[in-house]
């Protein structure tokens, strides 16, 4: 009945988009609870929220483009979601300068390490920083981009899984003219519930705050990354035996 | 939080709370045969462990928040759930457990995260979140039935997009009593208080899915059922806050009204 070849294909692909979703929120500046205060850098929610919010993003545009070339999905899916995370750093940035009125700096580094601009006096003094400078702005661009792909790779192959079709279609053009409603939805849930559990790991590594690629916590990412692995490829077993075809 | 806020004098062993969860949530969910209404009330226990367990995880300080493990245990749950209303609900229920100790181990080995409790908690949440989900999501579609998944519950609860309240509201119920609720003073039974109010706001939620299902499939879910559910759940939510503040307020050092119209007193 189920080909075994596709089943470890599924599996893993789930556990790389698994790890392309975890390595995308090391690059997202994650500010937490202080950066809501602006004492810290950073969006102002914690990294589930980014992780879900990511992954969703990505989630909704490969659900749009769901009988299109596998890649091309994945990449438009990470476009559409390096713009929703664009767009949400850009409203931090104005409600920190013209709200706020403190301008977007960081402590952790003397000089800004692209523009070169030096940002460091312009920390208030007993906080970390405010808003989102340049360097994170790009890191957090282009971690929403990872983590878009994770997510609309991890739904697609769900999704093409769910419909029971072959290695071919699964990695290529869908042959269906109207989506699969209740495999479309079915795969939706569980590919949250797999964003969750990636989320989590990447959350109890960062601990609330990061800085983008400029923080030392980004050391972590070696064995986050082998930890978000394993897990996609455990939980990888649970959502095959969910999404076995309807 | 350090360390020595965590373990405290309980109310409620956990042991107890596991036992009755665990029980109540098998029996709802393979008793939803005779009335839907039975698998919505006995998934109040399972929440109100996976809220215990909860409390006892989050006491370390985790750093992240407690919600993130609300989400956690109901992005395990979900999963195991699905395999669970398919295949068996007991091998949805051993899943959860073997798959959430194995989650533990992994974080465990790659130093993501280290507390003594952690490998314990993580079988127990899933587990939980699963036989929760389990209960609420069959009770909407007329209770557990072999071969129900493909006829009745992926048309009428995944397809119809209710499945993402019952998912979110079970979250919710998991993580908001220790969230809402912690701080020096933190005591359990007035903890799993809130949890069974909040656990009536899940039932309430799932009440009027059925609702809905019941105008879309009259044939397995009667609106009369489905109006019971919703008067249940909102007993239960009215109930369980009433229980709650009541407690809150004799336990608490003193009350002082601020708010609008002003006291006579």
């Amino acid at each position: 009945m189920m080909d075994v070849n596709l089943m470890v294909t599924v599996l893993i692909l789930i556990a790389v988009g698994g790890v392309l979703i975890a390595l995308g929120v090391f690059f997202i500046p994650v500010g937490g609870a202080p950066a809501a205060m602006s004492t810290a850098t950073g969006v102002a929610t914690g990294c589930e929220m980014i992780v879900v919010g990511a992954g969703v993003t990505g989630l909704f545009m490969a659900a749009t483009l769901y009988n299109q070339f596998l890649p091309l999905v994945i990449v438009t899916a990470g476009v559409s979601s390096a713009i929703m995370m664009g767009v949400t750093m850009l409203v931090l940035n104005l409600i920190v300068v013209y709200g706020v009125g403190a301008p977007p700096s960081f402590a952790r580094k003397e000089y800004d390490p692209v523009t070169k601009e030096h940002v460091k006096p312009y920390v208030t003094p007993g906080t970390v920083g405010h808003g989102i400078p340049t360097a994170t702005y790009l890191g957090g661009l282009f971690g929403a981009f990872l983590a878009g792909l994770g997510g609309a790779l991890t739904f697609s192959v769900m999704y093409r899984f769910t419909c029971g079709v072959g290695l071919a279609e699964m990695l290529g053009v869908l042959a269906q003219t109207s989506p699969n409603v209740a495999a479309i939805a079915l795969s939706a849930i569980t590919a949250v519930g797999a964003y969750l559990i990636n989320a989590n790991i990447t959350a109890y590594s960062i601990r609330g705050v990061i800085e983008s690629w400029i923080d030392p916590k980004f050391e972590a990412v070696p064995r986050t990354l082998a930890a978000c692995f394993s897990a996609s490829l455990l939980f990888g077993i649970l959502i095959v035996l969910a999404s076995m075809t309807v | 939080m350090g360390e020595s806020s965590a373990p405290k004098k309980v109310t409620v062993e956990p042991r107890y709370l596991a036992v009755a969860g665990v029980a109540s949530g098998i029996i709802g969910v393979y008793l939803g045969f005779l009335s839907p209404l039975i698998p919505a009330v006995l998934a109040i226990l399972p929440i109100v462990w996976a809220a215990d367990t909860v409390r006892r995880i989050a006491g370390y300080g985790i750093g992240t928040g407690v919600p993130s493990i609300g989400n956690l245990s109901i992005g395990m749950g979900v999963l195991a759930a699905i395999v669970g209303l398919r295949f068996e609900p007991a091998i949805g229920l051993a899943f959860a457990a073997c798959f959430g100790y194995l989650y533990g181990i992994i974080i465990g080995k790659f130093k993501v995260l280290e507390i003594p409790v952690f490998t314990r908690c993580m079988t127990e949440l899933p587990a939980g979140a699963a036989l929760a989900l389990m209960c609420l999501m069959s009770a909407v579609v007329g209770g557990y039935s072999r071969g129900f998944f493909e006829v009745n519950l992926i048309p009428n609860l995944f397809v119809t997009g209710f499945v993402a309240a019952i998912f979110w509201a079970t979250s919710l119920a998991i993580a908001h009593p220790y969230n809402a609720c912690l701080g020096p003073d933190e005591r359990q039974g007035r903890t799993l208080k809130l949890a069974v109010g909040v656990a009536g706001i899940d039932i309430t939620l799932a009440g009027l899915a059925a609702l809905g299902v019941s105008q879309l499939s009259p044939a397995i879910m009667s609106f009369p059922t489905a109006l019971s559910m919703v008067i249940i759940g909102l007993m239960v939510w009215v109930g369980g806050y009433y229980v709650f503040v009541k407690t809150a307020m004799r336990e608490s050092a003193v009350v002082a009204w601020t708010g609008y119209p002003g006291s006579t007193r």
